[in-house]
């Protein structure tokens, strides 16, 4: 019996990024980017199914354990300007089990050379409030990899491609 | 390049209803029960109403309210649990323009021989088009319209 209590929460995570806002637009819409830094640790592995991005697109993804791919994420854009803005709805599930639905959206302002990124989750939690906690905590470590993401591109090298994180796997 | 906003809120709106939650929950799956009472006051006779009421699927709503363009309501269904539970986001647009896009839970508790139904509307408005405090004040009028029509069936 699904248990039919939900809870309702407003997760809001900041960061500065040194890097102009269309290079950090650049590194949420490629989706083999994502699956570098979307990884909350080494010990998680992140593998893109599908990629769209693009209002109306919808991304599907498999994460969880390296090797045991437990939780199935459906991402549906719904909004999206370049280098200011991005909102999209996510599902996760473990199964046939909905464990939360959010409405996430993403802001990025000039401060100088550098982007502030506002990320606003808004989640409505199926299974319990552990989903809330381990969403901001998924959130929060991918933002935080996110400023390797630009410290990696200055030295103009393709080391990227040799990181075992980066288990994009298109499927087209 | 113009500047966008966002504004989030969250609000909350319950109401009780002298009917078992089976019946509340029909008023919301059944396209032909929904369409008696999900109507913009402002426009009674939506010009276009579609709906496929399962997970994943969506629901259209157009009109044309007294202001002259085109309204749009665009609905998925994203969790059903029947007779407890309806999640969904949805996007509203005047004519081209996304106004918001919002995630609503509806829950149905049996309260005596009655039905508590308690919404959750969270939302993120869009470039200052339209407020939190004017969609509450929708979202109530709704379930207000609700209550009549579960009045009439009753």
């Amino acid at each position: 019996m699904t248990d039919p209590s939900v809870t309702h929460a407003t997760i809001v995570l900041e960061r500065i990024y040194d890097a102009s806002p269309a290079r950090v637009f650049q590194a949420l819409a490629d989706p083999q980017a994502r699956a570098r830094w979307g990884v909350p640790s080494k010990n998680v592995e992140l593998v893109y199914d599908q990629a769209d991005f693009r209002v109306g697109g919808l991304d599907v993804s498999r994460c969880g354990p390296r090797g045991n791919l437990i939780y199935q994420v459906e991402t549906r854009y719904m909004d999206i300007e370049p280098e200011q803005r991005i909102v999209s709805t996510e599902v996760v599930r473990e199964g046939r089990n909905r464990l939360s639905v959010s409405l996430i959206t993403v802001e990025l302002h000039a401060v100088g050379a550098s982007t502030r990124l506002v990320l606003t989750d808004q989640i409505a939690a199926l299974g319990g409030k552990d989903m809330i906690a381990g969403s901001e905590a998924g959130f929060s470590a991918a933002l935080s990899n996110l400023t390797a993401e630009f410290a990696s591109v200055t030295t103009g090298s393709q080391s990227d491609a040799s990181d075992k994180d980066g288990a994009f796997v298109p499927r087209q | 390049m113009t500047q966008r906003s966002i504004v989030h809120s969250t609000f909350v709106v319950e109401r009780s209803y002298p009917v078992a939650p089976a019946k509340v929950f029909s008023a919301f799956s059944n396209p032909d029960a929904k369409r008696r009472w999900f109507v913009d006051p402002h426009d009674p006779t939506p010009s276009r109403h579609e709906m496929d009421f399962r997970v994943g699927g969506k629901e259209v709503n157009a009109g044309c309210p007294s202001d002259g363009g085109m309204h749009f309501f665009n609905a998925v269904y994203q969790d059903i649990v029947p007779d407890q539970r309806i999640v969904y986001s949805y996007e509203l647009l005047f004519g081209e323009t996304r106004v918001s896009v919002s995630l609503a839970t509806i829950e149905l508790v049996a309260e005596g021989g009655g039905t508590r139904l308690v919404m959750t509307e969270q939302g993120a408005f869009l470039d200052g088009h339209d407020t939190s405090a004017t969609r509450e004040h929708g979202t109530g009028e709704l379930l207000d319209a609700l209550g009549a029509f579960l009045g009439a069936q009753a």
